[in-house]
């Protein structure tokens, strides 16, 4: 009842009279919590829509038998069929199509090709009319036959038997939409983009005569599973890979974990900057308090109460800016979701479409109590100070800096700092984060912490050094800001905290960003060095591209103007993804014609280029070059055997160098494509690399290309220079959703550089009123403040930069390496200086507008009377 | 031609047998002397096969040709269909040969693909085809599979057989499997009293709701010496999506001397 009272007759009192402050403060942590909540809702759906997918397609099947992407023979169907357990064995052909024309993986179609005849024991769909195929024996006889969702039909315009021209393995093809699914069963997966064909179109169609991709097992009642597999396995030896749909989920969920960390991390990065935007509100409060503590303090308030009465004020803040966070986290979370899910396909080059965003009530109460408990929590540290201050000293009138105790308490902040900089370091540099997910978090947690509590000191440490210059520019105004932002350290460091942490985490993205691009585009610029690439329709740059049959090949080599590369003139290349012990990796089966480039495209590294490469082309035994990514994977090093798995079984393959290659961060192998066509048996092609007889230009070549090829194969050709752009590109579009992260980290910085402006202009009230009595101008005024605005800003963003290039570099060369398993040379983001300053100055000088006027309009006489 | 049997079937289905009260032996004895009058031995014949929706008034029409004959152990039947129009089904075959242990083995020859596939057993209780026959419609249903209880006796439905009397049998499915199978929970058949053929059939599904209505017309004696029927004209209708399915035999040919081989996956594959 004490607390209430208090609360009521002096707390809320408070924040009537300071409407402004409130409403920023309640901004600030909304707007925190907003990114957290987005990323946390798009986390969460994307785990959803992944397992719904693996579940939509696994049905009622227990276990599926796979091995890998060049399938396997038919004829083991019959073998499966009768293995003891065995229930229903229904066979698939999984292929990937694109609309005619598609250059993105938005416009890539997943065909599952059932038999329709069996389907029904493990899968169910549902048609829009209830009859999913109106004539099933016209269905079943025609290869064109195709049945799409109606969601994908709506968004396209399609009806039953219009007619879709698609990119297929034996070139553009026309296919017949003689069904609609409604989004049930195995129509929900892959967010609708998916076409049901019956397994023998789907094999003429896509090159998979005799082939089967996948079989699912529905086993018998009580049929114990593990026991199954293993008779399974048996049954077909090794090359086969049988899982349970759940250990698919798991596979892909552990892929998943560490970016998502990774995006969590960056998203309460900005929920800290509102945090440190009500420690700041709160700290700000209390020095502008001070002597109503004391007097509170020496009427008999307890310490206690004191913690509680400064709580409670942000009690209504945190709740109403979580409620706030929670609405704005929607809405961002559907303009981020496709952002995120381009940047995981290009990472992992795993394909995922979130059906629907869920944000459910749990987690709603959750973060409303979380989003309070942590501006509560945020408040408790300011709050206890204010409650230890003495009421005789609360009474007392003195200069901050001669304050021993507040000097002491601002070393021991910037010694915390370096301290948590350094574990920060120690911890990346070690991979302590490996021992455990909670000493991850804190060195994440420490590099924010750290650089928010030691970068004020090197503000300051900036401010001092400048100092003369201000005084030499003979610029009194400037001076005098420069010395007001001196004078009164502990505000400016509040002030500086928060906008700086906005442009740390600017800085570190930018780190992130620009250590990517220059790395890709490095690599891309070493190895890529043929004129022209050929394939069908997709994403080059992904390896997302429709398969075609690699007999084209005469055919493109006798359009004029291109030249062979090669002994063997062909100049394919084969990118398929390979689970290498629960790893995806990527197998690149690359035709020999690197010594047209004196080996200059294959990327080895550690060791002669040259003679690793002819060692791993005329080895005599299967010999594959791997990436970094797969030596550690697969805790293997050069010299050492691998096994993969082929249709014919186990192949052993000696590790003839290292390369570097960003097809998967988990992993890449080269193989020579011979050796890969031999055991796997796929002739298809992901792309064709070509040269240009010199004379002839590029475009006369696509024109001819198109002209002879294009219409039969759907065939897009493109340059060096446009490949690569589609290289940078790519990456923009990886990081697209970053920018989110910085705009919403920026404005909480804005709103807390703001806050503390606004209130360090009340507090400086008196102060101003004796400038303006002494004879300064409004105009002088609010120049001041809006130069110790831009000066805090400016040095806010280079102390960021700074602080934001180390992390920055720790983060690429360590954290990436250890959670994403990239490895990436660090690049300092040039660009981004530039932007990290003017943004920070930008940011600074809106956020000082409204202090300088509030600052310029004050009567001197109010003024001087102001306590 | 899966109408072929699906009209056989729905005849067949139309009747169960067996029934546990007094009346039981009464209706079973209907259902077995039903089995009786339309089990010809050999039986070759053309048939159009008509699809559509009442609603929607669009029509498809197949023609075909249908041959079947009893097996060796006079009870169950071998069945073969081979299309011949429109053109996107010329030579498609459908082969369904009965098995004792009522798991029936469906085979479905697609020329375009030269490739015969199974129809998986699960399947079988599925829409057949896209008909509104079902598989189980298809296959012969046996009376050991049903327990049968007469209803009444009435007036038979239809202007065909207005002038005679037809006891109306209810059919319940024996076990699970057998509901699994045909998916249907109920049947009620109208079984003519003078020639013991079925003329009405109404089936309920799993979840009790009356879906499908079967009439059976034109009913003819095909076989005098052995006095074996045939309804040349079955017509079936899904009552809740209001498809239907008409199938009409003509050129009918009863015990024109059928090989055993013709009922093989070899001759299923054979394009004529």
């Amino acid at each position: 009842m004490r607390l209430y009272n208090t609360f009521r007759h002096i707390g809320l009192s408070h924040l009537k009279a300071r409407p402004a402050r409130a409403v920023l403060t309640t901004l600030g942590v909304a707007f925190g919590i907003s990114l957290y909540v987005a990323i946390a809702i798009i986390n969460h759906s994307t785990r959803n829509s992944m397992r719904d997918s693996i579940d939509a397609v696994a049905g009622k099947a227990r276990l599926s038998i796979s091995a890998g992407i060049a399938g396997f023979p038919e004829s083991r169907l019959e073998v499966i069929r009768v293995i003891p357990g065995v229930k229903s064995a229904v066979p698939m052909i999984e292929a990937r199509a694109f609309f005619e024309g598609a250059t993105e993986s938005a416009d890539g179609l997943q065909i599952m090709g059932v038999d329709l005849l069996q389907e029904a024991s493990v899968r169910t769909y549902k048609a829009t009319d209830q009859k999913i195929i109106d004539d099933p024996l016209t269905f079943l006889n025609q290869s064109d036959s195709i049945i799409l969702t109606q969601a994908l039909a709506a968004k396209r315009g399609l009806k039953i038997d219009d007619k879709i021209r698609l990119s297929t393995a034996l070139g553009a093809r026309e296919f017949t939409i003689r069904g609609l699914l409604e989004p049930e069963g195995a129509a929900k997966a892959y967010g609708g983009s998916l076409a049901i064909m019956d397994i023998d179109g789907a094999r003429v169609s896509f090159g998979k005569e005799n082939k089967l991709d996948r079989v699912d097992i529905v086993p018998r009642n009580g049929e114990d599973l593990n026991a199954l597999q293993v008779r399974i396995e048996s049954a077909l030896g090794s090359g086969y890979r049988v899982e349970r749909p759940e250990t698919q989920s798991e596979q892909m969920e552990r892929m998943l974990d560490s970016y998502q960390l990774i995006l969590t991390f960056f998203s309460s990065l900005a929920l800290l900057v509102g945090l440190f935007l009500v420690m700041n509100s709160i700290s700000v409060a209390i020095a502008e308090r001070k002597r109503e503590i004391g007097t509170l303090r020496a009427l008999g308030a307890t310490r206690s109460l004191m913690v509680a009465l400064f709580v409670s004020e942000v009690v209504g803040i945190g709740f109403i800016g979580s409620a706030l966070g929670c609405v704005l986290g929607k809405g961002l979370a559907h303009r981020m979701s496709s952002q995120i899910t381009t940047s995981v396909a290009a990472q992992f080059q795993m394909r995922i479409e979130i059906s629907h965003l869920e944000f459910t009530v749990s987690q709603m109460i959750f973060t409303l109590l979380a989003g309070t408990a942590a501006a509560v929590i945020a408040a408790f540290f300011p709050a206890l100070r204010a409650a230890t201050i003495h009421p005789l000293e609360s009474m007392r009138r003195h200069s901050e800096s001669l304050d021993p105790v507040e000097t002491r308490r601002s070393n021991l902040q910037v010694l915390l700092g370096i301290l948590l900089l350094g574990f920060m370091s120690l911890s990346m540099i070690f991979s302590w984060g490996k021992l455990w997910i909670g000493i991850d978090l804190m060195t994440k947690a420490s590099a924010v912490l750290g650089a928010a509590l030691f970068g004020p000191f090197l503000v300051l440490g900036l401010l001092r050094l400048t100092r003369g210059l201000g005084a030499n520019l003979s610029f009194p105004i400037l001076r005098l800001a420069q010395e007001n932002l001196l004078r009164s350290r502990k505000r400016t460091g509040a002030n500086v905290m928060a906008l700086m942490v906005g442009l740390f985490l600017v800085m570190l993205i930018a780190s992130v960003r620009s250590s990517f691009h220059d790395t890709l585009t490095q690599w891309l610029d070493r190895i890529f060095v043929a004129d022209i690439m050929v394939g069908s329709n997709g994403r080059f740059i992904s390896g997302d591209v429709q398969a075609i049959q690699d007999s084209i090949l005469p055919e493109l080599l006798s359009v004029p103007g291109i030249k062979p590369i090669g002994a063997d003139r062909g100049a394919a290349t084969r990118i398929v993804p390979y689970f290498y012990e629960g790893k995806k990796m990527a197998i690149k089966a690359i035709d020999r014609y690197a010594d047209f480039y004196r080996f200059q495209n294959i990327p080895v590294t550690g060791s002669d280029r040259t003679r690793t490469a002819l060692d791993w082309y005329e080895s005599a035994e299967p010999a594959a070059l791997v990436s970094r990514g797969f030596l550690t994977n697969a805790k293997k090093k050069v010299g050492d055997h691998f096994e993969l798995d082929s249709p014919g079984g186990k192949v052993s393959f000696r590790i003839a160098g290292e390369i570097v290659d960003y097809a998967s961060s988990q992993g890449v192998i080269y193989l020579d494509r011979k050796v890969y066509k031999k055991f796997w048996n796929d002739s298809l092609v992901t792309v064709f690399v070509l040269n240009l007889e010199s004379g002839t230009t590029f475009e006369q070549v696509r024109t001819e290309i198109a002209k002879r090829l294009g219409k039969k194969w759907n065939l897009v050709t493109i340059s060096n220079r446009e490949f690569k752009d589609q290289m940078q590109s790519a990456v923009e579009r990886s990081f697209a959703y970053t920018r989110v992260i910085e705009t919403i980290a920026l404005l909480v910085g804005l709103l807390g550089l703001l806050n503390t402006l606004l209130i360090s202009v009340m507090e400086r009230t008196r102060e101003i009123g004796v400038l303006r009595a002494i004879g300064s101008t409004r105009i002088q005024i609010s120049k001041m403040i809006l130069f110790e605005a831009v000066i805090q800003g400016f040095f806010g963003a280079c102390v960021a930069i700074l602080l934001g290039a180390y992390v920055g570099r720790l983060f690429v060369e360590y954290a990436l390496t250890e959670q994403l398993g990239w490895i990436i040379e660090y690049h300092f983001p040039k660009q981004s200086v530039w932007m990290t300053i003017i943004t920070g100055v930008l940011v600074a000088a809106l956020a000082g507008i409204w202090p300088a006027r509030r600052a310029s309009g004050l009567e001197i006489t109010e003024a001087l009377d102001y306590e | 031609m899966n109408k072929h049997l699906i009209r056989i079937s729905l005849i067949t289905s139309l009747i169960p047998a067996f029934s546990w009260s007094a009346q039981a032996e009464t209706a079973l004895e209907i259902m077995k002397k039903n089995e009786e009058v339309r089990k010809v031995n050999e039986f070759e014949s053309r048939a159009k096969l008509t699809t559509g929706n009442s609603a929607e008034k669009t029509e498809k029409v197949k023609e075909f040709t249908f041959w079947r004959k009893v097996q060796a152990d006079r009870i169950h039947n071998s069945t073969l269909t081979r299309f011949h129009s429109p053109a996107e089904v010329r030579n498609e075959g459908i082969l369904i040969l009965e098995n004792p242990d009522g798991k029936n083995d469906v085979l479905l020859y697609l020329p375009n693909f030269k490739k015969t596939r199974r129809v998986e057993s699960q399947q079988q209780s599925g829409s057949f085809m896209g008909s509104v026959f079902s598989y189980s419609d298809i296959a012969t249903p046996h009376t050991s599979d049903y327990l049968y209880k007469t209803l009444r006796q009435e007036k038979c439905p239809g202007a065909e057989h207005a002038s005679v009397q037809c006891h109306v049998i209810e059919a319940l499915p024996v076990n699970e499997d057998v509901l699994e199978r045909t998916g249907y929970s109920k049947s009620v058949v109208w079984v003519r009293t003078d020639n013991f053929m079925a003329v009405k059939g109404e089936y309920t599904n799993a979840q009790g709701e009356l879906f499908k209505r079967l009439e059976a017309g034109q009913i003819k004696m095909v076989d005098p010496k052995e006095k074996k029927w045939l309804a040349h004209f079955l017509s079936i209708e899904n009552l809740k999506t209001r498809d239907y399915t008409r199938l009409l035999f003509s050129n009918v040919k009863v015990n024109g001397g059928i090989a055993d081989a013709v009922f093989t996956q070899q001759n299923l594959q054979k394009v004529r």
